[in-house]
């Protein structure tokens, strides 16, 4: 039999998936379906949202069919099946609810397009069918509309050594990095240059336990650290929620599928409010998905996400890969993020760039006239606008406000990161504060929409404010 | 032979008036409207031991005066579903709109082959295109959809007894009036 797994790709193919049962009785049915879950080598599953004609004909009659099309080559593969068992809960049952409440949230259906079970199909066998398609002229052009789709890695195994090459970098650059940030460029710029993955982003959980906010990105024109994913929206947030990874190729084929479901829940008027759908942040038309939760000891410390423009950038084997690279990730998150102790190597790192940055201090400035930031903070929501334009809010907002009123009434330029643990006033918890990751946070919005006022690192766990600008600083209590 | 074949059957015939009577008198216009349409189409027949089998459909045409519709599909693909309907005539019918997933199933009876005219081979034409058009939105390029081997057709007779919504949702499943 063809192997199941080198037909994975079709799972989640262009031309919606059929599944053909009958009746006891003897009347067939067929109805599409978005998406075939691989469950081992010998099974498939199916969800079901709906107790329907498919669900009764399975139960009294076991025997179905699944007709599925290669997205890229469009050959048939024809699987027929015998409905072996439905599933509420475990493994395969977990995946495929993450996967459809993930695109529930996001067309505004979350709670309302759930999984009720999966059925789970054995399959009997596999008939590869080719007949329907005439063979390609020799002389046709290349088409343009043909989309770049590299073949199943599972059809045509990749080296053993060059996933192993890739790994070793990904650890070798993480481990020469001296503080989060590095980190945090090393292993985006590993994913890029090693991997090949052009966009990615790591989102990190933020002091509420509740809600992500985007820490660092690649690829995308705007970089979008500090946007927010409540944990639950979104393939990201669902991610976070539940704690498992999610692959979603074929994206506009799912949501194509949740939207359909969305209008005719519209149109039934069940009373049942829908939220408003939430665009996905990145790439405005991506087309595969790959989010990895980021866990240390079962403790989601953020959120790797991975898309692509290629409709089948990532395969099934992607999922158990790059869940090492996202161990060692959260790993060295958590290094890194809640160690204040002096790091000799990182000290010498940084001595070195401070004497870099004495030398160009050391340089005339260029005489320019001081330019006048007008800071704001409101106290109902602890956010900092400056010149009128929002920057940042909650902890980094009130940390933001410390140093630059300390800067101002007392003149101070010198910070350590444990003065700001010890200061109640700013909210952090007493355990795993992510004051690191908050510091980075700071300095992006910073260099992003102020430049003129920075926060360098001094060696680990204390740093500076630099600040080329005459400051306005004013207290409101509401907008 | 090619003026008389335009007037039988001109390239932007609309479609079939709905029929008077039957499931598809109460088919709601825009599940109508998927089958004879740009819909992705699969018709499902079985064997004599009730295992299912499907089959690459390619294109409906209605009868507006009787509750029957003729079913294409590539004889490339045929020999199974050929081979059911002898054996018990009963055969069901999924059209599924690729951008929006619309969907509508019928089900019914085979009533027997009939040879393909000239205005069949226009309206396969027409559906060709108009399949290519939509599923190249949705990203299929369109030299993958033209190298269906749709021609020579087999065109099976059916009666249609019962149709339903397909559309994803809590409403799918639900027969329309007309459907016993």
């Amino acid at each position: 039999m063809i192997p199941l797994e080198s037909i994975s790709r079709c799972f989640e193919g262009i031309v919606p998936a059929t599944l053909s049962t009958c009746s006891a009785a003897g009347i067939p049915n067929i109805s599409s379906i978005s998406h075939v879950q691989y469950v081992d080598a010998r099974h498939v599953a199916v969800s079901r949202q709906f107790f329907n004609k498919t669900t009764r004909n399975i139960l009294e009659n076991p025997q179905a069919s699944v007709t599925v099309w290669d997205p890229v080559t469009f050959e048939i593969y024809i699987l027929t099946l015998r409905y072996a068992r439905s599933e509420t809960s475990g493994p395969t049952f977990d995946r495929m609810a993450t996967r459809i409440e993930a695109i529930a949230s996001h067309t505004g259906m979350a709670g309302i397009f759930r999984l009720l079970a999966a059925d789970v199909f054995e399959v009997l066998s596999i008939y590869h069918l080719t007949e329907h398609l005439n063979p390609p002229e020799k002389s046709d052009p290349p088409d343009p509309d043909l989309p770049d789709m590299s073949p199943e890695p599972a059809a045509v195994p990749p080296e053993q050594r060059e996933e192993l090459w890739v790994l070793q970098r990904i650890s070798s650059r993480m481990n020469q990095a001296p503080d989060l940030e590095a980190l945090l460029e090393e292993v985006l710029g590993s994913l890029n240059e090693d991997f090949g993955f052009t966009h990615a982003k790591v989102l990190l959980v933020d002091e509420t336990g509740r809600r992500l906010f985007t820490v660092a990105s690649r690829g995308y024109d705007e970089s979008g650290v500090g946007s927010e994913v409540v944990f639950g929206e979104g393939l990201i947030g669902t991610v976070a929620r539940d704690r498992r990874i999610l692959r979603v190729n074929q994206m506009e084929s799912g949501l194509r599928y949740g939207r359909a479901m969305r209008a005719a829940v519209a149109s039934a008027s069940t009373g049942t409010p829908l939220r408003p759908e939430i665009p996905l942040p990145g790439l405005v038309d991506a087309q595969s998905h790959l989010v990895l939760p980021l866990l240390v000891r079962g403790r989601l410390v953020g959120v790797l996400a991975l898309e692509s423009r290629n409709p089948a950038a990532f395969a099934t084997w992607h999922e158990a890969f790059m869940g090492i690279v996202a161990d060692q990730v959260a790993a060295g998150i958590e290094r890194l993020a809640v160690s204040d102790a002096e790091d000799p190597v990182a000290a010498g790192r940084r001595a070195r760039g401070a004497k870099e940055d004495q030398a160009k201090e050391d340089q005339p400035p260029p005489v320019v006239a001081p330019r006048r930031r007008a800071f704001v903070f409101y106290q109902n929501d602890d956010c900092v606008f400056v010149d009128g334009e929002y920057l940042i809010r909650n902890v980094p907002g009130r940390i933001l406000w410390k140093l630059l009123k300390a800067h101002q009434e007392m003149g101070r330029s010198e910070f350590t990161n444990r003065e700001l643990r010890l200061d109640p006033g700013l909210g952090l918890p007493s355990l795993r504060d992510n004051l690191e990751s908050r510091l980075i946070l700071l300095r992006q919005r910073l260099a992003q929409k102020c430049p003129d006022v920075r926060l360098p690192s001094r060696g680990r766990g204390r740093f500076a404010v630099e600040i080329d600008s005459e400051l306005a600083l004013t207290e409101r209590a509401s907008a | 032979m090619l003026r008389l074949l335009h007037m039988l059957n001109p390239p932007d015939a609309g479609p079939s008036p709905r029929p008077a009577t039957g499931p598809l008198s109460t088919l709601p216009p825009e599940l109508f409207s998927l089958l004879e349409g740009a819909a992705v189409q699969h018709l499902v027949t079985r064997n004599a031991t009730l295992a299912p089998s499907s089959a690459l459909a390619f294109g409906v045409r209605i009868d507006p005066d009787s509750p029957n519709v003729t079913v294409f599909v590539p004889a490339s693909v045929a020999t199974i579903a050929l081979q059911n309907l002898r054996d018990n005539g009963q055969m069901a019918l999924t059209a599924v709109g690729p951008a929006d997933v619309r969907a509508v199933q019928i089900k019914g009876v085979w009533l027997g082959e009939r040879r393909l005219d000239d205005s069949d081979r226009a309206f396969l034409l027409r559906y060709r295109d108009a399949v290519t058009n939509v599923l190249n939105v949705v990203g299929v390029p369109r030299s993958r959809w033209r190298q269906v081997a749709w021609s020579p057709t087999v065109a099976l007779r059916m009666e249609v007894r019962e149709a339903y919504v397909q559309t994803p949702g809590p409403a799918a499943g639900t027969p329309c009036e007309g459907t016993p």
